[in-house]
Formats: structure tokens, C-alpha cells, sequence
């Protein structure tokens, strides 16, 4: 078998929270080096008008090139990296580091402390005992047995991102040595906005419409122009369980605007152990692969948030991070507070939205420009279309969830298949 | 069977009888005519089965895309291995021999009318997860590749 590329290495834990937002899946450009991939849509718009292609030629490789940088001071296994310089550095040892990573880190003091913890960048270690780390790159989906529990217990005494201390100036220290970050959780997410930001500096007091993808993560300005019309983005919510249920989109998102979409799942970088599934997603508060019964958490976080997609990243991370009850209850404070909407699906296959009108009222709210979220057929009849994916998962009202989720005949069959394809 | 109990008896008989056919060059011994009658029945009832069987599977080509370009079509119902790969940004698809070295690559593979990823050597895994399809889609998000089934339940467009 071959070997992936040097630079592939890079990041390959930064695969992790991915989802995917299939569909038109790989538009616009994306380049060559580095693991992360990029695109921005070709259809850019400045103040209502068209990007000519020279111009969105520019605008692109401008983008990609923030991208790129990024990935340079981010990734974890990259030597010369900010954050492999801080994960090698002994207690009490100032790091310099870029601006934009300390931005990046003082916004995860603040998603620490907004999520009670839910989201950590500090288990780089734990990620590495679990085998979900680049060195073990091929092996990821290897059926294995639980690292020893003291080693788990020990790391997560370090894997605490109160001992990196951020003290002004761009200078990071760490109070214990043993402590690593990996950024995986909310790095990509952060690349949209500093594409956002690029593009903002390019197009100073202009308007700007436009579309980024970063892996699972989207960051949609403006609406989509249709010759003389607008209107919002069509997302499809990819199906977890398409290796079952057949259907690749399984929820349909409609009128979408001026937002930061993340997905993230428990089927992209995960394995299978004696019947139950081990996501790259690892728990802060146990220091295991995380096991609240979600299986996928889309969130959309409104532009008007500051680093809308580091937080809509890290948000849909800290999902799978929480009891069913607690994550339904977070978005909904969210929801209240900054708009974020979400929808959360489970592993007895139900769905939870939060912030989007119960399936009864979707009609109506679809006809007053509302964002809603709809199955397969729904959205089929809205856009006109006459293919109707069925959806394998059922609509739960969030008030008659429960922290025990029990996986559902679909979900086991699911599991097998997994397991036999292992072996 | 009841042609070889009756022509038992005679059956010594019969032997003399076909080699003294043989060597005067006649091919067939009366009754062994009903022996090829049956055998080409066989032939021709197997061969119809085969032409009028319904198609294994009602999406009977598989697309490969690139950054969601097609770059590569084959049915479904010939089984055979193909090297989906990616180089210098320009993604093709060709036969596959086993123990082949590639980079940035992935195996697909078709069968029993159903098509997969058989290996590949993205991080994660995933499309080799999938399993065997012949309806639907497989995502290969780090080489940025997608196959798709035509005729297999089919999604609506969105944007996303």
C-alpha cells in the first residue's frame, strides 16, 4: 500500500469533527500542499456584482495562502508550528508565538469556560493514547482494546487547558510541561474566519458574498445569486449512517445565511471495539472517546459572532461531549443568547433541533423566509426536485430527551457492518 | 435415468453398432440425436435466462468525480479494479494491478454488480467503511473524490 505524502501527515488529526456537507461537495479552487482542504466558491459577489475571473482568481489564492499559514502555525505535527513549539516546551518556558494563534488561543479560554469544559484543546496526549493521533496514521480504524486506565488517569491530569497560560504580548507558558494542545476541534473552523478576514481586508467597506469550505466547516456571506434572484443556501446534512440507510443526505437545511456551518461526526477517524463505536472526538471530562449517544451535531452559528466558524467548530465538537440533556440545554441557551441553531442526531436514530420550527410549523416558516431544517421529501417538494431521499431518523421533541440513549436495531446493523469490514 | 435402463439390454450391441458407424464415418447412433436435442435445450433455455434477466442492479454505471468533475465512467455489472489517483493536482483513474505502489490513492473495486473502495491511503479510512454499493455514493474527502451509482436512489441538489 502506498504512503501518503510528508505534507498529508500534517494535520491528519485535524480530519477530526469532520462531516461532511455533501452535494456540490468540491467547488471552486483548492491547491496542492498541506493537509487541509480548501475551497472558495467561484461565485464571489461584491456589492451585488460578480467577481470577474481574474479577480476571483487573485481573491483565491489569496485565501488559500491564509489557509496555508495557518496550517503552518496550527498543526500539531508540524516541527516548526506554534503549537508543536508550545507542546515541546518546558513549565515556565515563554513561547512567541503569531498573532493569530494566540488569537486563536485566548478565543479557547473563552469556549472552555462557555462550554464548562465540554470543549478542550489540551488532550493531545489523550488523543495519542487512544491511537487517534497522526503517528498512527492508517491504523485508526484497528479494532483495539482500551489503553491502560492509570495511563488515561495520568494524562488527563495534564490535559488541563488552564495550565497554558496566555500572558499578553503574544507569549504563551505552560505551567506543566506535560501538558499538549491539539487544536483539532477548532482550527478549521478558525480558517474560515481568517479567509473571512482576508477577504474583508481585500474588499475594505464593501459587501461581500461568498462561500468557504474548509473540510466540514462552511462559511457562507451573503446569499446565493440566481441570475436576478437571491435566496439562501441549501445545505444537506450528510447521513452518518449512509453505509446502512443508502441516502448519502439525510436533513435538509433551507434559507441559510450569513452563517458559519460545522458538522462533526462519529463516522469520519473512529474505530469499532467489541461492538461500540470509539469517535476521534475525546471527552474531556472521562479522558475516553466520547459516548453520549450523538452521532453527528451540525451547528450554525450567525456571522454577527465574532470567529463565527471556530465557534461553530468547537461547538459541535463540545456536543458529543456533554449528557444529551446538558448539549440540548447549551444550545438552547445559545440559541437565546447568539442565534446559534443546531440539530443533533443519536444514536437510537431520532433527531433534535434547537433554534429550528418543530416539522408542523416548517411550512409556514419556510414560506416567511425562515431558516428551517426538512427531510428528504419535504425538501424535495420545497426546491421542486423529484428525487425524495428517505430519512432514516425520526423527528424527538428536545423536551422528551434522555441522557440514555440505546442504540436502535438500524444503528446495530450499522455496527456490524463496521466491525465486519474491520476484520 | 429411463433412456439407460431401457437401452440397457441392447446396450453391448449398441457399442459394436456406433463403432461400425464410426468407422464408416456416421456421427450419430439413432437416439443419441436425443441426447445433443436435450443438451442444446440446456444451451438455449440458460442463454435466454441470461439475456432476459432483469439487470442486476437498476444503477448499472458508476461515475468517478474530481473536486466534482467526472473524470471516469465504467459499468457496474464487469467486475474489475481500478487506481483512483491523485498527482501534481490532476486526478486520474486506470486498471489496477495487485501489489501496485501509488500515492495518494484509492483502490475501487467492482463486483457482483456492486462497487467499493477496497484500500486507500487517505488517514481515516473512511470510504473504505462504506462498503459495497450499488445505489448512492462514496466520499473520499481527502482526495477530494467521489463515486457516485447512476439509477441508485438519487439526492436532490443543494448548495452544500
Amino acid at each position: 500500500m502506498g504512503r501518503p505524502l510528508k505534507a498529508k501527515r500534517f494535520f491528519a488529526v485535524f480530519a477530526a469533527a469532520a462531516l461532511a456537507l455533501a452535494g456540490a461537495l468540491f467547488t471552486g479552487c483548492a491547491q496542492e500542499d498541506g493537509y487541509i482542504e480548501y475551497s472558495l466558491a467561484e461565485n464571489v459577489y461584491v456589492d451585488g456584482e460578480r467577481l470577474p475571473t481574474y479577480a476571483y482568481a487573485e481573491l483565491a489564492a489569496d485565501t488559500d495562502a491564509a489557509v496555508r499559514e495557518a496550517e503552518r502555525l496550527l498543526a500539531a505535527d508540524g516541527a516548526e508550528s506554534d503549537i508543536a513549539r508550545i507542546n515541546a516546551a518546558e513549565a515556565g518556558q515563554p513561547v512567541a508565538v503569531d498573532g493569530r494563534t494566540y488569537a486563536l488561543l485566548s478565543l479557547c479560554k473563552t469556549l472552555c469556560e462557555q462550554t464548562d469544559g465540554a470543549f478542550s484543546p489540551a488532550l493531545y496526549a489523550l488523543s495519542d493514547l487512544w491511537g487517534f493521533t497522526p503517528a498512527y496514521e492508517g491504523k485508526y480504524t484497528l479494532p483495539r482494546p482500551a489503553p491502560d486506565e492509570e495511563l488515561v488517569r495520568q494524562a488527563l491530569l495534564h490535559a488541563d487547558f488552564s495550565k497554558i497560560e496566555l500572558r499578553g504580548n503574544n507569549t504563551v507558558v505552560k505551567t506543566d510541561g506535560q501538558t499538549q494542545l491539539d487544536l483539532g476541534g477548532v482550527a478549521k473552523g478558525y480558517m474560515t474566519d481568517l479567509v473571512a478576514q482576508r477577504i474583508a481586508e481585500r474588499y475594505p467597506n464593501r459587501e461581500t458574498e461568498y462561500s468557504v469550505q474548509i473540510m466540514s466547516n462552511l462559511l457562507l456571506a451573503g446569499r446565493v445569486h440566481e441570475g436576478e434572484k437571491e435566496r439562501g443556501y441549501n445545505i444537506g446534512i450528510y447521513d452518518p449512517r449512509v453505509a446502512v440507510t443508502g441516502s448519502i443526505q439525510c436533513l435538509f437545511l433551507m434559507n441559510t445565511e450569513n452563517v458559519a456551518v460545522s458538522t462533526s461526526s462519529d463516522e469520519f477517524l473512529f474505530y469499532v471495539y467489541e461492538g461500540k463505536i470509539y469517535p476521534h472526538i475525546i471527552d474531556p471530562a472521562t479522558g475516553a472517546p466520547a459516548s453520549n449517544g450523538v452521532i453527528s451535531a451540525t451547528v450554525c452559528v450567525p456571522l454577527s459572532v465574532p470567529y463565527a466558524g471556530a465557534c461553530a467548530d468547537a461547538y459541535s465538537t463540545a456536543a458529543f461531549c456533554m449528557p444529551l440533556t446538558a448539549a440540548i440545554s447549551f444550545f438552547e441557551d445559545l440559541y437565546a443568547q447568539k442565534g446559534v441553531r443546531a440539530v443533533l442526531l443519536t444514536q437510537d436514530h431520532r433527531y433534535y433541533t434547537i433554534g429550528y420550527p418543530a416539522p408542523e410549523r416548517a411550512q409556514t416558516a419556510l414560506k416567511n423566509g425562515e431558516p428551517v431544517l426538512l427531510e428528504g421529501k419535504d425538501y424535495a417538494a420545497a426546491i421542486g426536485s423529484s428525487a425524495a431521499p428517505p430519512c432514516a431518523y425520526t423527528y424527538a421533541d428536545a423536551a422528551d430527551a434522555r441522557d440514555e440513549v440505546i442504540p436502535c436495531a438500524e444503528e446495530l446493523r450499522y455496527i456490524a457492518q463496521v466491525t465486519e469490514l474491520s476484520k | 435415468m429411463s433412456r439407460k435402463q431401457t437401452d440397457a439390454p441392447k446396450a453391448c450391441e449398441r457399442r459394436q453398432q456406433k463403432i461400425q458407424q464410426a468407422r464408416t464415418g456416421k456421427f450419430f447412433a439413432f437416439g443419441d440425436i436425443f441426447v445433443f436435442a436435450a443438451a442444446l435445450l440446456l444451451i438455449v433455455a440458460v442463454t435466454a435466462a441470461a439475456l432476459l434477466a432483469p439487470k442486476a442492479e437498476e444503477g448499472s454505471v458508476f461515475t468517478v468525480y474530481y473536486r466534482n468533475t467526472a473524470i471516469f465512467s465504467a459499468p457496474l455489472d464487469e467486475d474489475g479494479l481500478y487506481l483512483f489517483r491523485v498527482q501534481g493536482g490532476e486526478a486520474r483513474v486506470t486498471p489496477f494491478a495487485e501489489g501496485e505502489e501509488y500515492e495518494n490513492g484509492n483502490v475501487i473495486e467492482v463486483a457482483d454488480g456492486k462497487v467499493c473502495v477496497r484500500e486507500a491511503d487517505c488517514p481515516a479510512q473512511d470510504c473504505v467503511f462504506r462498503g459495497k454499493i450499488s445505489a448512492g455514493e462514496i466520499l473520499c474527502l481527502p482526495h477530494e473524490m467521489r463515486i457516485s451509482v447512476h439509477g441508485g436512489a438519487a439526492a436532490p441538489p443543494t448548495d452544500y
